[in-house]
């Protein structure tokens, strides 16, 4: 006669555990990566971080300096008549405006004007420097052009492509897919992975309830399992190179998505210590009995 | 058997089980990358290129 151990869960119970424990891997994974391309495409905290980052906030300062000093030769005013046109609470005001703007635009799916500049104090700049003698009668047309050109410039510094990018990527993905409707989808994923998560732990320890440390063993590894995925997505993200391929339209968005990645490796390598360390945790601890 | 080894071992188990539960995840996102990848680098690089031509 088979001796029964009623210690131990049975090898049903324990088979049972092992697929539930894959399906654990499977959501979570589904959980954690929803929530990585949410923040990444929605965050307005993460991007306006980003955006008002001392490296990004320079780099658009020498941009719209350079710039401006190149438009007020073309339109023959003296070099500096638009250098240093905005402050850095304009500029930093700008980003936080066009963060808010394409991250809605990223959450709804639908695209709406895009935010611009424009400066009463430019205006007065440019007409002190305008030239006492106006031969041909120019003067004032150059300058109104000089203060359009100069807000535009500013504008694009801060808006960069992205706004181009997004209408043409929006369009792009749009004939393949609705838009609005996944956008919405993948929202709730997280949420619903999770859910169904913390489900599945659940019947995973019931089913394991004759020794429950055995039970959070199965959860500990589909844990684990879930970092050595996550390692998995991370070098085919470098593999990718976004950033690379952002280089070819704009310097300063690179820059960003640059800060933006290594922000999130940040958050990536606190994961992987937790998993890992629920993994080791779950690997180590083992409820002593006699029979080993 | 010692104190050390015995956790080496339990380690070993744990480490064996999770890669079985990664395997079968892991090689569907390799094949969907190898088969997708393509495609989703062409997309990446005309998006750029029209929104940089305007």
């Amino acid at each position: 006669m088979r001796r029964v151990n009623r210690n131990r869960p049975s090898r049903t119970a324990r088979r049972i555990s092992a697929i539930l424990a894959f399906l654990l891997t499977l959501c979570t994974l589904s959980a954690l990566l929803s929530e990585a391309a949410i923040q990444l495409l929605t965050s307005e905290t993460l991007h306006e971080n980003v955006a008002l980052d001392r490296a990004s906030i320079q780099a658009q300062t020498e941009k719209i300096e350079k710039e401006t000093a190149m438009l007020a030769e073309e339109y023959g005013f003296p070099e500096g008549t638009a250098t240093g046109a905005v402050s850095r609470e304009e500029l930093e005001e700008l980003n936080r405006k066009a963060v808010r703007w394409w991250t809605a635009a990223a959450r709804t799916g639908v695209m709406t004007e895009e935010p611009s500049w424009t400066s009463e104090e430019l205006a007065e700049a440019i007409g002190r420097s305008l030239p006492q003698t106006d031969e041909d009668g120019s003067a004032a047309e150059r300058a109104e052009k000089l203060r359009r050109e100069t807000e535009k410039t500013v504008t694009r510094a801060a808006v960069s492509v992205r706004g181009k990018l997004l209408r043409v990527a929006m369009k792009k993905v749009g004939e393949r897919i609705n838009l609005p409707v996944w956008m919405t989808v993948l929202q709730q994923l997280p949420q619903a992975a999770g859910l169904a998560s913390l489900l599945l732990a659940g019947l995973i320890v019931l089913l394991m309830s004759r020794r429950i440390s055995m039970g959070f063993r199965y959860i500990s590894f589909a844990l684990g399992a879930d970092g050595l995925l996550i390692l998995l997505c991370s070098v085919l993200w470098k593999i990718l190179d976004p950033v690379g391929m952002l280089k070819e339209s704009s310097e300063i968005l690179a820059l960003q998505f640059s800060l933006l990645e290594s922000r999130m490796l940040l958050q990536t390598v606190l994961l992987l210590v937790v998993l890992f360390g629920a993994w080791t945790l779950g690997a180590l601890c083992r409820k002593r009995t006699g029979r080993g | 058997m010692t104190k050390t080894e015995n956790k080496r071992k339990q380690l070993g188990r744990a480490a064996r089980f999770s890669l079985w539960l990664a395997l079968p995840i892991a090689a569907a996102i390799i094949a969907a990358a190898l088969i997708l990848g393509g495609t989703v680098k062409d997309l990446i690089h005309t998006v750029i290129k029209m929104a940089v031509t305007g």
